[in-house]
């Protein structure tokens, strides 16, 4: 349960900052997102579609890390079970 | 005339869908196989089913038409709901499977017992959901008003309505599932079609395509669709785009008939699985509406995505005389009528008539229909449970009443719900769609939210609590709505034309304290049970 914790709220808070920081950026300083940066693309588009990226990545952190807690649960479910029997 | 290949198309569907339905009835006998399909939906089943239930015609025809006229600032729209699942994720989705039975209600009453606590979580479900409805099943009359000319509006929401109900009656969560699986292929397989269409047209070339989007007519000058700023700028713009990232990204875990997908599978483990899938599909689809939105306004032109709509006689004559448009607006004005502005949902099937011919066209308006037909059979099902467990059952029941005594409440719910959504959808015709989707986002991210992620991490959290987070932040979204510019136009009071910003944290206030003035002891001993299930699934629902 701790362990879980410890990785999906920094997790959370992470990806909320990342995400604000876009419309935040993008609202308050529009002519410098505006810059183009690779070919035609916009540092604002760019920085749009590493949120994408930012959520595959952070999905697939949290499928990885899961496997451990999924063994810790079932752990923890075997040895209630085993009480509640005795 | 060009209506006919999208009928057969569009009746293709309901075939098989129909057939599907029929197969799964003899699976809806049990109140726990009609709203969760025995649980036994798989992982990859559910990510499929809750895209379906996702992408709904606002995002397929919306987020396109938004592309296509504001370019950037449309695209921040998919950013905000893919990125939403983070939250459902990490938040919700495997807490939620551990707790609950049928409804978010559930979860909240877990440790909440009290029936105050269940009625407002049942209330605001069938809020958001009948919000949501109503904007969907207006939305398809707007494409029927647009693709179909020579069928009235309310032909096309009455078949909604009574498609949905049939899925919803007879087959019930199981063949609910299913008609969004199909759906889902069949809108992901047309958004990435048309996506390397337009990619086609520019030969492939990335560069190309992206140059032409630089330099795209408006209005007779060039314009930069990748830059920022085209819909909101200054600085009322930021906080817009702030408050509406907001409401989109916490709104997403708020959703009933999204939440209420995560009881249809077997273990958290699946939950968490299907959010995996769900990720993957409405990433690849947010994605291609760079695309089809882009290639739009490249390759069809805004001029001529800008089709205004009219009512009644007066389509017909636009049709006959587009000449007559400026004569017609004119007239429209001095007999004191609004007159209706350039339509950008129109983008996604006109694109498709321009590089497809007619019968592509007929293909994505059939797909269109098909997206609001799923959406709304997941909805109508989130709020026959919401009333017959929640309200019914629970309240006014306490818990007792038979198998067939549920289930009849749950169908006639059903129906009195779907006649509701069909009656008002009617009566609000011409109403603002994306006004009724902002109502249900902003309800789901300030009233439900904070009460969901509280009673889940925090052990002081009360009943006082949570029916005081509840009711502030559902009344404030509501309240501050209806002062917006959205509905009240130059005149509004407040600014913004999402009440996120204000109105999610006037929820968690309320919650916070609520949770001061009155304590509930009895809450703080149910919350390590609570944890206890909530993260390891011990004596959770099967």
């Amino acid at each position: 349960m701790a362990a879980r914790r410890r990785f999906v709220i920094p997790a959370t808070v992470f990806f909320i900052v990342f995400y604000l920081a876009l419309p935040v950026s993008v609202g308050f300083a529009p002519q410098f997102m505006s810059r183009a940066v690779i070919g035609p693309l916009t540092l604002a588009y760019c920085f749009a579609l590493a949120q994408f990226a930012m959520a595959w990545i952070l999905l697939a952190l949290y499928l990885w890390r899961a496997r451990s807690f999924d063994l810790q649960a079932a752990r923890i479910r075997h040895r209630a079970t085993r009480e509640i029997k005795a | 005339m060009r209506s006919q290949p999208s009928l057969v198309i569009f009746a293709i569907f309901v075939g098989i869908t129909l057939i599907v339905t029929y197969w799964a009835s003899g699976q809806s006998t049990t109140s726990r196989g009609f709203y969760t399909a025995h649980r036994r939906i798989g992982g990859l089943q559910n990510g499929w089913a809750i895209a379906g239930d996702y992408m709904s015609a606002a995002s397929f025809l919306g987020i396109t038409g938004l592309v296509a006229f504001y370019g950037f600032d449309g695209f921040m729209y998919s950013v905000g709901w893919l990125v939403a699942y983070l939250a459902v994720l990490f938040l919700v989705a495997e807490q939620l499977r551990n707790t609950g039975k049928y409804t978010m209600a559930d979860l909240i009453s877990f440790r909440l017992r009290g029936r105050g606590v269940r009625a407002i979580a049942a209330v605001s479900t069938l809020a958001i959901t009948l919000f949501y409805m109503i904007a969907q099943m207006v939305g398809s009359g707007l494409i029927v008003n647009l693709l179909l000319p020579q069928f009235p509006d309310f032909v096309a929401i009455g078949v909604v309505g009574v498609l949905m109900l049939v899925y919803v009656l007879f087959g019930g969560m199981l063949a609910t599932t299913w008609v969004q699986i199909i759906k889902a292929g069949l809108l992901l397989v047309t958004a990435i079609g048309l996506s390397l269409l337009v990619m086609g047209h520019f030969n492939f070339s990335l560069g190309q395509f992206l140059n032409a989007a630089t330099k795209v007519p408006i209005a007779g000058t060039p314009t930069n669709l990748l830059r920022p700023g085209l819909l909101y700028h200054g600085p009322l713009g930021a906080w817009n785009l702030i408050s509406l990232g907001l409401a989109l990204v916490l709104g997403t875990a708020g959703l009933p008939h999204i939440l209420m997908r995560f009881f249809t599978v077997p273990t958290a483990k699946a939950a968490r699985t299907s959010v995996a899938w769900a990720m993957v599909l409405v990433g690849a689809f947010y994605l291609t509406t760079s695309f089809m939105g882009l290639g739009a306004a490249t390759i069809v032109g805004q001029d001529h995505i800008g089709k205004r709509m009219y009512a009644g006689q007066a389509i017909q004559y636009i049709a006959h005389h587009p000449e007559q448009q400026r004569a017609l607006d004119a007239q429209l004005i001095h007999d004191g009528f609004v007159v209706p502005v350039a339509n950008s949902n129109l983008a996604a099937p006109l694109l498709a008539g321009n590089l497809g011919g007619p019968l592509l066209t007929a293909f994505v308006a059939a797909v269109a229909f098909a997206t609001i037909l799923a959406v709304v059979a997941g909805l109508t099902i989130t709020a026959s449970s919401a009333f017959a467990h929640d309200i019914w059952f629970n309240l006014v029941r306490n818990g007792k009443g038979d198998e067939t005594e549920h289930l009849f409440v749950a169908r006639a719910t059903a129906v009195v719900v779907g006649a509701l959504a069909i009656a008002l959808s009617i009566a609000l015709r011409g109403f603002n769609v994306a006004f009724l989707v902002g109502l249900a986002f902003a309800v789901a991210a300030s009233a439900n939210v904070p009460v969901i992620l509280l009673s889940l991490s925090w052990r002081r959290f009360s009943r006082g609590g949570a029916i005081a987070g509840m009711l502030s932040g559902l009344i404030s979204a509501l309240a501050l709505i209806a002062i917006s510019p959205v509905a009240m136009g130059t005149h509004a009071i407040f600014p913004l034309d999402n009440p996120g910003l204000v109105s999610i944290p006037i929820g968690l206030a309320g919650a916070v304290i609520g949770t001061l003035v009155a304590r509930d002891s009895s809450s703080e001993q149910m919350f390590d049970q609570l944890q206890v299930r909530a993260t390891t699934g011990l004596g959770a629902e099967v």
